[in-house]
């Protein structure tokens, strides 16, 4: 790089950084939402340690799928009361600290542990779904360091003290540091307001061209696959890898580390490979889902060692890279049902969730499979709209 | 903007440099210079203990084992207590003192300053060999060291004959003790002698936080060479081979040696937040302090009555119960002073015009706490109680009450009020008032969790415990964490001051405008 060029790229993001100015407000809030989705990954593995029946773990991953997405329900928050943004980070630090009580509070109480985790997800899921800020933080470091930093502090702690410990103690720095971010105050970004309609989508389906209608089966049944192991696949990873879930999670805190840095090398030269020529696009999204297929296959498949799980999570972060292609594609062809679109699919995503819940319990390598045939669905369905 | 941020960054770096450059001078002996180093070192040494609290918290999150081993929990316990105790709590307590005395007391130079400076720099290496245990088990658990050195686990208390047990990690400590334990004392007789004899302020316009430094600094002379001597004899046990504190006789010498410098030790930490109290509730109520003769002869009364209660720490261990009942009697006794000075400050509050800048709001919230442990503290003076709680949660949440919630918090307030006389800046308030509402809530919900987990029976120094009590534990390390984020948010706001805060001033308070008198802000 020339001395002109870094001098410019350190005016440019100098200009960036500036509006965010004291830092400290934007390093908390970081290392909370950085913290929270580092324990988060642990959620259902946890889950299943303190007892909790599998069609009940689908159904909590369902529910989450379901609430990720704040602005398909901003209306009922408002209605609430809840639709601030100080409210909703203040749910969300609610919804860890029942997280972090849930395990201990639970049994004495007689109440199940994962009511403790459900009536937490309330709070946290509509949190989580606030999506990256444009703070100083990201803005120099990258949105990778931050998730890195905070699986890699997360790592030893599951290796001394297990995963229930270790998970509890990563809520209760999280439940900390969300107290501290609310104390030195709350960016006023607000939630999109979306209007959802059924029936005009419907309506525009129906005029699709089957081409347009494949890509969002494509999309449609890569998703379900998905979602029929999203909430199993850490959980099924670390029972692999250990006897039970005594061992194990650290290797997988460090996969997903691998995993996140694969995802953020794959999203830095994304548009780079996109610029290359107009067969890039179907080919990266041909890409995401093949992996998308194969991916529970591998985890089922593969031996049950630390550099081949390294292996498995580094393909599903490059994978990445193809869904947002994919996701590309899609936005771009339903232009104003989006939203309506995405709704309906979130709401679409809850009974995969508890059929791969129950499936898991019955037989858990089925779900796998299960999960791998129906992404390999979508997959021949982008493919037949390809080869057209 | 990209000008006015790089000129920031540039700017906050040479001040960086400045500072550290400074602050590291070893050859300076005024007594500002050395007293910021005391304080310095006196936070980083606070940050480090927290670590060990939390540590502890993070293990007591699960009834059963949990994150660390027994043997590291015992260990962290006994690096917390030390390095809280000895490290933090009394280089910042008297770090502040020698910073403003020179003026409080209209003279130019601490009496001694060459002693002052060496007591300062006995400091590092006491701390440092106290923990080196810590420091080379965790170099051999990275590979860095061929040989480890396991920390001890005999608690802060130093009991025999578990502290006579062979080990290099208790010698250290030993050592590491007596460094600090003499630094104090040095600190004490400079501050003693300079009130006593360098003093030009007449005895009846001495302010009443120099009082209560100089009964401080009293206690310290006749105590802390008492501990000092116990520490001569465990070493002479565990290395010459003497039986001075052997069993059977050895270990009742020792702990009476041992609480016959610990309680004075507890008014040694508790005085000077009790004299910034009483220093600036009235700076910051607008009046003066109401009974200031009585709030001086309480201190007084402390100082005597603190030598005559270290038998209520022995109240479990076989002592006649004669003379149990008179150290229950002279336990009950010393509430009264204190009980004096609470009236006093509540008195000067009252009607007062309060200014609730973040000294005061400190200085509120730590008379408060301060009632809370007091009141719980009153209660195991009497022996039944004390025979039910003493090995309970309950006298954990005790004296943190007193130790976090008063002691902390008033040497808080006094770091915020002096801070522009050691730095020449002040720090945001806005950091400061998220400080003190994040610590307010830590201190609450932590240490209110520990006294209903005592009054449940739950015993005290174990790493596991019954599922029963689990949720009011994870209550418990959910405000320990809080309580110890709030001391990042503390440790940012003072090197954001440091670096780019706002020049303090002549009178960075506002009191020569409104007719207060104020020494040390009056040159």
């Amino acid at each position: 790089m020339s001395r002109s060029a870094a001098v410019e790229t350190a005016r440019s993001t100098a200009e960036r950084v500036a509006p965010h100015l004291p830092p400290e407000r934007v390093v908390v809030t970081r290392a909370f939402d950085c913290a929270l989705g580092a324990a988060a990954w642990f959620v259902p593995a946890l889950l299943l340690v303190v007892g909790t029946p599998l069609p009940i773990v689908g159904l909590f991953g369902g529910l989450w799928l379901a609430l990720v997405r704040p602005e398909h329900y901003v209306r009922l928050l408002r209605a609430l009361g809840l639709d601030s943004p100080f409210a909703r980070r203040a749910l969300g630090v609610a919804g860890v600290t029942l997280w972090t009580l849930g395990p201990v509070a639970g049994p004495p109480t007689g109440t199940p542990v994962w009511l403790w985790f459900s009536v937490g997800l309330l709070g946290v899921a509509p949190y989580g779904g606030v999506g990256d800020r444009p703070d100083a933080i990201t803005v120099v470091l990258g949105r990778v360091f931050g998730p890195v930093l905070a699986l890699l502090a997360l790592t030893p702690v599951l290796a001394a003290g297990g995963l229930v410990a270790g998970v509890q103690v990563a809520f209760a720095v999280t439940a900390a540091l969300g107290v501290l971010a609310l104390v030195l105050g709350v960016p006023l970004d607000e939630t999109p307001t979306v209007s959802p309609s059924m029936s005009a989508f419907v309506e525009w389906a129906e005029r699709l061209p089957p081409a347009e209608r494949r890509l969002l089966l494509a999309d449609t049944w890569a998703r379900t696959g998905l979602a029929v192991v999203g909430p199993l696949f850490v959980a099924f990873s670390i029972q692999r890898l250990g006897d039970g879930f005594a061992e194990g999670a650290e290797v997988i805190a460090l996969s997903l580390v691998v995993a996140t840095v694969a995802a953020g090398g794959t999203h830095r030269v994304l548009s780079r490979i996109r610029e290359l020529g107009s067969w890039t696009t179907p080919l990266l999204s041909v890409g995401g889902l093949l992996v998308a297929t194969t991916a529970p296959l591998a985890v089922v498949l593969v031996p049950a060692s630390p550099p081949a799980f390294a292996g498995t999570f580094a393909a599903v972060g490059v994978a990445q890279g193809g869904w947002t292609v994919l996701e590309d594609e899609v936005t771009d062809t339903l232009g104003e049902h989006r939203d309506t679109y995405r709704a309906a699919r979130a709401l679409l995503l809850i009974p995969p969730a508890v059929v791969g819940g129950l499936l898991f319990a019955v037989a858990p390598r089925t779900a796998f499979v299960l999960s791998s045939v129906l992404a390999g669905v979508g997959t021949v369905s982008y493919l037949r709209r390809v080869a057209r | 903007m990209s000008g006015s941020v790089v000129g920031w960054l540039r700017s906050a770096w040479r001040r960086l440099v400045a500072v550290v450059v400074r602050a590291l001078d070893p050859l300076a002996i005024d007594h500002l210079t050395v007293a910021r180093l005391s304080v310095a070192f006196g936070a980083f040494a606070g940050l480090w203990g927290t670590t060990d609290a939390m540590a502890l918290r993070a293990e007591a999150l699960t009834p059963g084992m949990g994150v660390w081993p027994a043997a590291t929990y015992d260990a962290f316990f006994t690096t917390h207590g030390v390095t809280m105790l000895f490290f933090f709590a009394t280089p910042v307590a008297f770090g502040l003192t020698t910073a403003v005395l020179p003026r409080l007391v209209g003279v130019e130079e601490l009496a001694f300053p060459r002693i002052h400076a060496l007591a300062f720099w006995l400091l590092p290496p006491g701390l440092f060999v106290a923990r080196a245990p810590s420091l080379l088990d965790l170099l051999a658990d990275v590979g860095l060291l061929g040989f480890r050195v396991r920390p001890p686990v005999v608690g802060w208390t130093l009991y025999p004959p578990m502290s006579l047990q062979p080990h290099a990690g208790i010698d250290l400590l030993l050592v590491g003790l007596s460094l600090g334990t003499l630094s104090t004392l040095l600190t004490a007789l400079v501050v003693v002698v300079t009130v006593v004899t360098e003093r030009t302020v007449p005895w009846a316009r001495l302010d009443v936080f120099t009082w209560t430094m100089l009964v401080a600094a009293g206690l310290v002379v006749f105590s802390f060479p008492v501990l000092e001597s116990a520490i001569a004899l465990l070493l002479a046990d565990r290395v010459l081979g003497t039986t001075f504190l052997a069993p059977p006789e050895g270990p009742m010498v020792f702990v009476n040696l041992f609480w016959f410098f610990g309680h004075p030790e507890v008014y040694v930490l508790v005085l000077p937040a009790m004299g910034v109290l009483s220093y600036l509730i009235p700076r910051f109520a607008g009046r003066d302090l109401f009974g200031k003769r009585s709030v001086v002869y309480s201190t007084l009364a402390i100082g005597v009555l603190s030598f005559g209660v270290w038998g209520h720490h022995l109240f479990a261990s076989g002592v006649d119960p004669r003379v149990q009942a008179s150290f229950m009697a002279v336990t009950l006794a010393v509430a009264l002073p204190s009980a004096i000075k609470t009236f006093a400050w509540t008195t000067t509050l009252w009607n007062g015009s309060l200014r609730l800048e973040p000294p005061m709001l400190f200085c509120l919230g730590a008379v408060a706490w301060f009632v809370v442990g007091g009141v719980t503290g009153v209660l195991l003076a009497s022996i039944p109680v004390d025979y039910a709680y003493h090995g309970t949660y309950y006298v954990v949440a005790h004296f943190h009450f007193l130790l976090v919630g008063t002691i902390v918090f008033g040497l808080v307030a006094g770091g915020y009020y002096w801070f522009p006389l050691l730095t020449g800046r002040r720090v945001d308030d806005r950091y400061a008032r998220a400080h003190f509402w994040l610590s307010m809530v830590g201190v609450a919900v932590t240490f209110g969790a520990l006294l209903a987990l005592g009054l449940g029976g739950l015993p005290r120094r174990m790493a596991t415990y019954p599922e029963v009590f689990a949720p009011m534990q994870t209550l418990a390390t959910l405000g320990a964490f809080v309580l110890g984020v709030a001391q990042l948010l503390f440790v940012w706001g003072i090197v954001r001051a440091l670096l780019v805060g706002d020049p303090a001033g002549d009178d960075p308070w506002g009191l020569a405008e409104r007719g207060i008198e104020a020494r040390e802000w009056s040159r």
